[in-house]
């Protein structure tokens, strides 16, 4: 038997494929905080997103966290479900961000938006599943800092790579 | 950059100083707990200003609530420590004098300390 796949379907396990590779390389990275880093490959979900659209940008950074979890050992681990609330967080808003009408917003913005939403998304998965304190909260305004500068890295990274690739004929 | 992208960033730089501000103030208290050896605690708003007088172990405590602030003034005990402590006021914050077995504790939307160790 031999399963029919598309174009995109290898497009989809390309660009997730490269995106599980920045992923794991980050893993070895340490981290200040934990739920602090530097998240670079959504610079792979922003490129995604603006070139092929908000359903291969899910695929690609859901098959990530999933894939990644796999090669980190961490499936199903509280690091995977702050790593899925996170992404889906982020998803949502960005699929709310690509429907702006005019121009909207570009890579920087994306990336910012994704950055935050991910952050809010994990802290409060954390703060309902794991530490249910309302001390967490203290933490909130650090966190959402690094959000900002780390969303700001990827999404400059993110414009710097757009303006290089040019979208090859489908 | 987009006009859009800019207007987010100009958010995110006014709006996170903001949440500073609002998670790392301490709340201010907004009522007292009374707690004796018998009997239920009492809670007692922080304002208006009065004064309780609270039958202990040895005799009375006197406490004193004021502008939003609260202390002993008087207790039956021998070495004062309670009065000593002084003024309280931060959510969280407590004072107790332990030989007449009173104790008042500030409460509010959420404590600033969860326990404190001398």
């Amino acid at each position: 038997m031999q399963i029919q796949t598309t174009r995109e379907d290898h497009r989809i396990a390309w660009l997730a494929a490269l995106a599980i590779a920045i992923h794991v390389l980050e893993a070895a990275l340490p981290s200040p905080l934990p739920g602090v880093k530097p998240g670079l490959a959504n610079v792979i979900t922003i490129v995604v997103l603006v070139q092929f659209g908000w359903r291969m940008a899910a695929w690609v950074s859901l098959l990530r966290v999933l894939c990644g979890s796999l090669l980190l050992g961490t499936l199903l681990s509280p690091t995977f479900f702050l790593s899925l609330g996170g992404a889906l967080a982020s998803l949502a808003v960005l699929a709310l961000a690509a429907r702006l009408p005019g121009r909207g917003f570009g890579p920087v913005g994306y990336s910012l938006l994704a950055a935050q939403a991910h952050m809010l998304g994990q802290f409060l998965i954390a703060w309902q599943l794991f530490i249910p304190h309302p001390g967490l909260w203290t933490l909130l305004p650090l966190l959402l800092t690094a959000a900002l500068l780390f969303g700001l890295l990827s999404g400059i990274i993110a414009r710097m790579m757009l303006q290089g690739v040019t979208r090859e004929p489908a | 950059m987009t006009r859009a992208d800019w207007v987010l960033l100009l958010a995110l730089l006014v709006g996170l100083p903001w949440l500073y501000l609002q998670v790392w103030s301490s709340a201010p208290g907004q009522q007292l707990a009374i707690l004796t050896a018998e009997g239920p605690p009492r809670i007692l708003p922080l304002y208006p200003d009065q004064e309780v007088r609270i039958a202990g172990a040895l005799g009375d405590s006197v406490i004193r609530i004021e502008q939003g602030r609260a202390r002993f003034i008087a207790s039956a005990c021998s070495n004062k420590v309670c009065i000593q402590r002084g003024w309280i006021d931060a959510s969280g914050e407590s004072s107790a004098c332990l030989p007449n077995r009173v104790s008042i504790q500030v409460l509010g939307r959420d404590a600033r300390y969860d326990a404190v160790n001398f």
